[in-house]
């Protein structure tokens, strides 16, 4: 694959057909695109990637992509999960907001707040995950709000052990 | 006997003082040692503040086994009043009882070379040792000290405490003998590698497990290996080298450890937290495409990445027809691959019972 093949084929998949639908070629292809970038890192590849992930997870693909852009400074990566966070297909707000784990910045606490009103388990989990990593005061005031909102008890009980730990 | 000798010359760079000391302490056999109780563990720590300030004292002598030449009966902890720590491990030689200060010398300099990360199991144990001596020297009740936090190659780990290791020898083989280590041992054993000591110049890691191997009878003089000392030794036993393999049925791995068993969203926050990240992922079993279940809900396994990717379900969707066939299959896929990377069968059947019983739990299986 060269380099000009994996552009085109992210390009091409803004975002990915959902894993439902998708066929294991195309899965596939994804893959390989996936370790050409992490052999190959290319910022190019950054915007791209955050926009590729389509409902589902590719068959175990997309939860290994964020080794592709963690060798990225922040400066680089952060501009861009700000809008993937907020982006129309909830996959890449989801994956987005797992890779924002590496990337914990103060210029995320807004979207990932955002998440946090979606009635969607797995992006308020998700979020708070992401939360956590960056700490401070103000995320301690966004998880504190949100809790009283909260109905599901998991996430009631992951807010309280991080709201613990931050306090420490 | 070469390597012997070479022990005792390393013994030059402690005081002459201490090993006195030390022989003088060893009158008891050596193999009462090994199968004595645990006085040192009970006894009230004396405080550093009533230390001699001219000779060096013996603070405490526990029987915990680490193996080197021949065989290392007991580990000796002293304290020097101007707060220099020194451990050293009791040999026995040919020749008889000695003192060997050169394991722990040689930690000692890691640790002056500023290392504060270790990819070996054996370093971190030795790192979680010296801890306990400062804490020792604040008169703390040994029974506690356990480091509860160590900065390690893949993350940082917490501590359960620290006879872990000694907790689980004593129950499957009726034997003392205990690492001070912040790992249980099944942690310590599920180590990726131990390259530490080729990182900074030498030819070989430390492999831990050593306390474990002693008390289950298996070979000493191999099992522990010492930067810049003696020949280069023959490459280890395959069962005796530091990866995968555990001893220990009865520990189970929490989130952000090896081959824990639980929902993605809390795996991944375990990974997160403990650094495991790096070279681990939550696997799905069943598969996300086959599941009921979300992402993030859906039932995992913490496996590392380059196993992930070799399952029988990445890239491709594989739809056997029903939740129970395609579990099935994917418990057999795991067995293989967990197998074929070195992992003790027995710590993997326990992980994939609880893999088996979560997805059953969640539901969707029909009889």
């Amino acid at each position: 694959m060269t380099h000009d093949e994996a552009i085109q084929f992210l390009r091409a998949h803004q975002p990915m057909t959902p894993t439902d639908q998708i066929k294991d070629a195309d899965a596939q292809t994804y893959n390989e695109v996936r370790r050409f970038f992490l052999s190959s890192p290319d910022k190019a590849c950054i915007p791209l990637f955050l926009n590729s992930f389509g409902d589902g997870d590719c068959f175990g693909v997309y939860q290994l992509v964020e080794d592709v852009i963690a060798p990225f400074e922040a400066g680089a990566v952060v501009p861009h999960l700000a809008m993937s966070l907020r982006s129309p297909h909830r996959s890449i707000r989801y994956w987005s907001a797992q890779i924002s784990t590496r990337f914990p910045s103060f210029k995320l606490i807004d979207a990932l707040a955002e998440l946090l009103r979606e009635d969607d388990f797995d992006l308020r989990y998700a979020s708070v995950t992401a939360l956590e990593q960056i700490g401070g005061e103000r995320v301690r005031d966004v998880l504190q709000a949100h809790r009283s909102q909260e109905d599901d008890d998991e996430i009631v009980e992951l807010i309280d052990e991080v709201l613990k730990e931050l306090s420490e | 006997m070469r390597r012997f000798l070479s022990i005792l010359a390393s013994l030059s760079r402690f005081a002459t003082l201490a090993v006195a000391l030390m022989l003088a302490c060893l009158a008891p056999p050596a193999e009462a040692l090994l199968t004595s109780s645990h006085p040192g563990l009970s006894a009230p720590i004396p405080s550093q503040a009533h230390a001699p300030e001219s000779i060096l004292i013996i603070e405490e002598i526990h029987p915990v086994g680490y193996a080197y030449d021949g065989e290392c009966l007991d580990l000796c902890i002293c304290v020097e009043p101007e707060m220099h720590t020194r451990v050293f491990c009791i040999v026995k030689s040919p020749t008889g009882l000695a003192v060997g200060g050169a394991v722990f010398g040689h930690f000692a300099d890691l640790m002056e070379m500023g290392v504060d990360k270790t990819s070996s199991p054996g370093l971190a144990a030795f790192g979680a040792t010296s801890v306990v001596l400062l804490r020792m020297m604040e008169g703390t009740d040994l029974l506690h000290m356990a480091q509860k936090q160590m900065t390690h190659a893949t993350g940082t780990i917490i501590s359960e405490g620290v006879y872990d290791g000694g907790k689980i020898l004593l129950t499957e083989t009726g034997q003392q003998a205990a690492e001070l280590t912040p790992y249980p041992d099944y942690m310590r054993a599920t180590d990726p590698d131990a390259t530490i000591c080729e990182k900074i110049g030498g030819w070989s890691g430390v492999v831990g497990k050593t306390a474990s191997l002693m008390a289950l009878g298996m070979a000493t003089a191999q099992n522990l290996r010492i930067n810049g000392i003696g020949p280069k030794p023959p490459p280890l036993p395959k069962n005796l080298q530091a990866g995968p393999r555990v001893s220990s049925k009865s520990v189970v791995p929490g989130p952000g450890e090896d081959l824990y068993v639980g929902s993605y969203g809390k795996s991944y926050r375990g990974n997160v937290k403990t650094g495991l990240r790096d070279t681990h992922t939550p696997h799905h079993v069943v598969q996300n495409a086959v599941s009921p279940s979300t992402t993030s809900k859906g039932v995992t396994i913490n496996i590392r990445k380059n196993i992930h990717i070799k399952t029988r379900t990445f890239t491709r969707k594989v739809n056997l027809g029903s939740l129970r066939k395609n579990l099935a299959a994917d418990i057999k896929d795991l067995l293989k691959l967990l197998d074929q990377n070195g992992y003790d069968r027995a710590f993997v059947r326990q992980q994939l019972r609880d893999l088996i019983r979560q997805n059953k739990a969640s539901g969707g299986f029909d009889k």
